[in-house]
């Protein structure tokens, strides 16, 4: 499975046991800075090592990873990229980070469940911010509008329909 | 009482065996015959080897040891005799060699370094086996306290999902209040209502729009293909109008020569 990274959350963790690896999640700013605040718990897995080498080329805004499967662990949703993919195939998902200021509050019924996966979602008082999967023209509805995910569309990676 | 009764026939018949015997007067073949209260005849008193025997007139057959009051042993000193005829003394004996054994350990250097060396290993031993204990108590008590540590973690983590399903689902339903509340309608289940149907309306309407973006890229693909193929087949027909309006002169020629050759066959195979 190929994943296109179109934008990731941000809250970054590494684990305190010295393994290479950093986690990817949402977060949201609350009076003591960023926090997870985890609604829906889960993280994208990197390996540090092709992390830094992807900063450091071309960055991760429009790399393609293959990923294991989407998985769940005592509650916790994971997906772990693997290694680069080339630049020429075709992903079979977008991994997106969507906040309030997108489309408005999102809810339980805010995505498309046949084409989109939640992977984490963040909320403290009305700031939100969602990762997710979503396949493409997978949409989302907030409380002020709707959003199509058209990946280099004309007026971005998201086409917004207010009510 | 039985008892008594015993200890007191024992001292009796010690006493009786202790009890001095008369003697009887010297043996004298003359000697008139002593009589008791003057009814038993006299004994005499006749030598028989190295002795002397005592013949009763009445039964002259049957000799009367006299002399020979030897002191009766008791029936403590039979068995004794029985169960110790050799007469060894036992407690001189176990009394020298308890002098031997003394002096062949403790009063031999030798073997007090030996016995010091042998205690020394036996503490060592004993050592090791109480740190080996230690240490197998502590790694019991280490797996106990893991084992409690992620029994304790996969409770918590259970516990904390619960948790925040019911704070969504409390959520939720606060949303549905307040929605229900700024919509104006009055009753908070017509308002809930209202507000989900339009929530289901609006989602109604993104998938729309999504289904819309994606027949409209199709289309967008498809006029893109069309253009592609209309610029190929405006490419072909030129190429054959420019063939048309200057043909060839090579396939022409060949063209007439193979029409030739094939109006000569025809005729060869009319004329037989």
């Amino acid at each position: 499975m190929i994943v296109c990274i179109l934008s990731l959350g941000s809250y970054w963790r590494e684990p305190n046991d010295g393994r290479p690896v950093v986690w990817n999640s949402s977060g949201v700013l609350d009076q003591r800075g960023l926090r997870q605040r985890s609604k829906v718990h889960g993280h994208v897995r990197f390996s540090s090592r092709l992390y830094q080498e992807a900063l450091g080329s071309s960055g991760l805004s429009g790399s393609c990873w293959h990923v294991s499967a989407f998985g769940e662990h005592l509650g916790m949703r994971t997906v772990a990229l693997e290694r680069r993919a080339n630049h020429t195939s075709s992903p079979d998902w977008y991994l997106v980070s969507v906040t309030e200021q997108l489309v408005g509050a999102l809810d339980d019924g805010s995505w498309d469940p046949a084409s989109s996966h939640l992977l984490s979602l963040s909320s403290w008082k009305t700031k939100q911010e969602a990762l997710l999967l979503v396949d493409r023209h997978g949409w989302l509805r907030g409380a002020s509008g709707s959003a199509v995910l058209t990946p280099g569309g004309p007026d971005g990676d998201w086409a917004i329909s207010r009510w | 009482m039985l008892r008594k009764s015993t200890l007191l026939l024992l001292v009796v018949i010690e006493a009786f065996g202790q009890a001095p015997q008369p003697v009887p007067p010297a043996p004298t073949k003359d000697a008139p015959a002593q009589t008791q209260k003057g009814k038993e005849p006299p004994i005499q008193y006749v030598g028989s080897g190295a002795g002397v025997v005592g013949v009763n007139p009445a039964q002259p057959y049957r000799p009367i040891p006299v002399g020979a009051a030897t002191p009766r042993n008791s029936i403590f000193t039979f068995y004794l005799r029985v169960l110790n005829p050799h007469q060894i003394n036992w407690g001189t004996g176990i009394d020298q060699r308890l002098a031997n054994l003394r002096e062949q350990s403790v009063g031999n250097p030798y073997f007090r370094l030996a016995s010091f060396q042998l205690g020394f290993i036996v503490i060592l031993l004993m050592l090791c086996w109480v740190w080996w204990d230690k240490m197998r108590q502590i790694k019991w008590v280490a797996a106990e306290c893991l084992t409690d540590v992620l029994n304790a973690k996969v409770l918590a983590e259970s516990r904390a999902v619960e948790a925040i399903d019911r704070h969504n689902r409390h959520i939720e339903l606060c949303n549905r209040v307040i929605e229900g509340q700024s919509s104006g309608v009055g009753g908070p289940s017509d308002g809930s209502n209202a507000a989900l149907t339009i929530r289901e309306l609006q989602t109604e309407l993104a998938a729309s729009r999504a289904n819309c973006a994606r027949l409209q890229n199709e289309l967008d693909q498809s006029k893109v293909e069309h253009a592609q193929v209309d610029g190929r087949l405006a490419t072909l027909e030129a190429e054959l109008r420019r063939k048309v309006a200057n043909p060839d002169p090579d396939l022409i020629a060949r063209l007439e020569r193979a029409e030739a050759e094939l109006a000569g066959r025809k005729t060869r195979k009319a004329k037989p």
